[in-house]
């Protein structure tokens, strides 16, 4: 019977360059199976457009049908200039299994956003056999 | 009570979990400052099963899923918050306390209260990153290199690239300590099949580093036209302290 090992880790994602709407944009193959406990993302040029932002989704590509872990997507805000991800909301049961697919999808943007870092912490079931 | 060990439940479920914060000491400094100092780095769990009588069988199952191992993933639901509360705990063997028979005949017990200290794993999962910002012009050993700060051992690893590129060929990438190369089978970034990640790689059997280990991306093919770009190399590590 295999034992089960809790640990909590960043996976990075990253929107090098000139960003733009689509989805794909990066992809990450996860290891174990596990829960995401929050995110944070920085972007080096917000771009511009007032009451505009680049929003951002994250998917499982892997599970029938594609599930998507916002319900509210965070955004990149040119008005607040932090540069910081703000806002946003997962899921109720935000969790992947091992092997699962997860994409960044870029849903909105503003004017000329670029280079761009996504990190999920996220909470991994390491199993066992003693 | 929602209550797992290693995600699996128990055939009799406990009927109160008590969280207990871990104790502190306070001191007094000689200029009047308080100083409080936190023992232990987690809260002990009491999970109290049975008021009535546990079942003979909970013992047993209890020490089944411990299998002789003292730490287990522990999930349980926090009243407070309301969702379900994952952590490491030492799960004590189970022994009966007292037993007696039931009007019907059944043999039971007493209740039975684990006490289920949160553990601080000697390892770390962390997720180490070889990135190459730009396009791959040509191939080499230690595109990108980084220090190991720990000894570990590599779990897994994955990659994707931003621009698989065009022409005959792909780009293809090894991972070594300079002396020992972590792939028996190295990545393959493929431009037919367009997922843009990596595939085909293979670990090698004891796929460890020490500390002071300088950890190296070595892309050993690209693409015929030299345009694939923006790569990065994720390991899985363990690390050990």
């Amino acid at each position: 019977m295999a034992i089960v090992q809790y640990y909590i880790s960043e996976v990075p994602f990253r929107l090098p360059g000139a960003i733009t709407v689509a989805d794909n944009k990066w992809k990450r193959e996860m290891q174990f199976r596990g829960e995401i406990l929050g995110y944070r993302g920085f972007i080096k040029t917000l771009g511009t457009g007032g009451g505009t932002s680049t929003d951002i989704q994250l998917r499982n590509q892997t599970t029938t049908p594609d599930k998507d872990y916002f319900s509210t997507k965070p955004t990149f805000e040119v008005d607040s200039a932090s540069n910081l991800l703000e806002g946003g909301e997962l899921i109720a049961s935000p969790t992947f299994q091992a092997g699962d697919v997860l994409v960044l999808d870029v849903d909105a943007i503003s004017t000329g956003p670029a280079d761009a870092e996504v990190t999920l912490l996220c909470g991994f079931f390491r199993e066992i056999v003693p | 009570m929602y209550f797992r060990i290693d995600g699996l439940e128990l055939i009799q479920e406990p009927e109160a979990i008590d969280i207990i914060p871990p104790g502190s000491q306070t001191f007094t400094t000689s200029g009047g400052r308080r100083i409080i100092l936190q023992e232990g780095i987690g809260s002990t769990l009491n999970v109290a099963f049975g008021k009535d009588g546990v079942l003979q069988e909970l013992i047993e199952d209890l020490n089944k899923k411990r299998a002789n191992v003292g730490v287990h993933l522990i999930s349980f639901e926090d009243a407070f918050c309301r969702r379900i509360v994952h952590i490491n705990g030492n799960v004590p063997p189970a022994s009966l306390i007292s037993q007696g028979y039931e009007s019907s005949g059944r043999l039971t017990y007493s209740d039975l209260t684990l006490t289920i200290p949160q553990v601080e794993l000697p390892s770390l999962l962390t997720v180490l990153e070889l990135n190459y910002p730009g396009t791959l012009a040509t191939t080499g050993d230690g595109k990108v290199k980084l220090e190991a700060t720990a000894p570990g051992r590599i779990l897994g690893v994955d990659g994707f690239i931003g621009n698989l590129g065009s022409g005959g060929g792909q780009t293809k990438i090894q991972i070594s300590n300079g002396l020992t190369d972590y792939l028996s089978t190295r990545g393959d970034f493929i431009i037919a099949s367009g997922t843009n990640l990596m595939e085909n790689q293979v670990l090698i059997s004891s796929p460890d580093f020490y500390r002071g280990d300088i950890i190296e991306l070595d892309v050993d093919e690209i693409p015929g036209n030299s345009d694939s770009a923006n790569l990065s190399v994720y390991l899985w590590c363990l690390l050990f302290r």
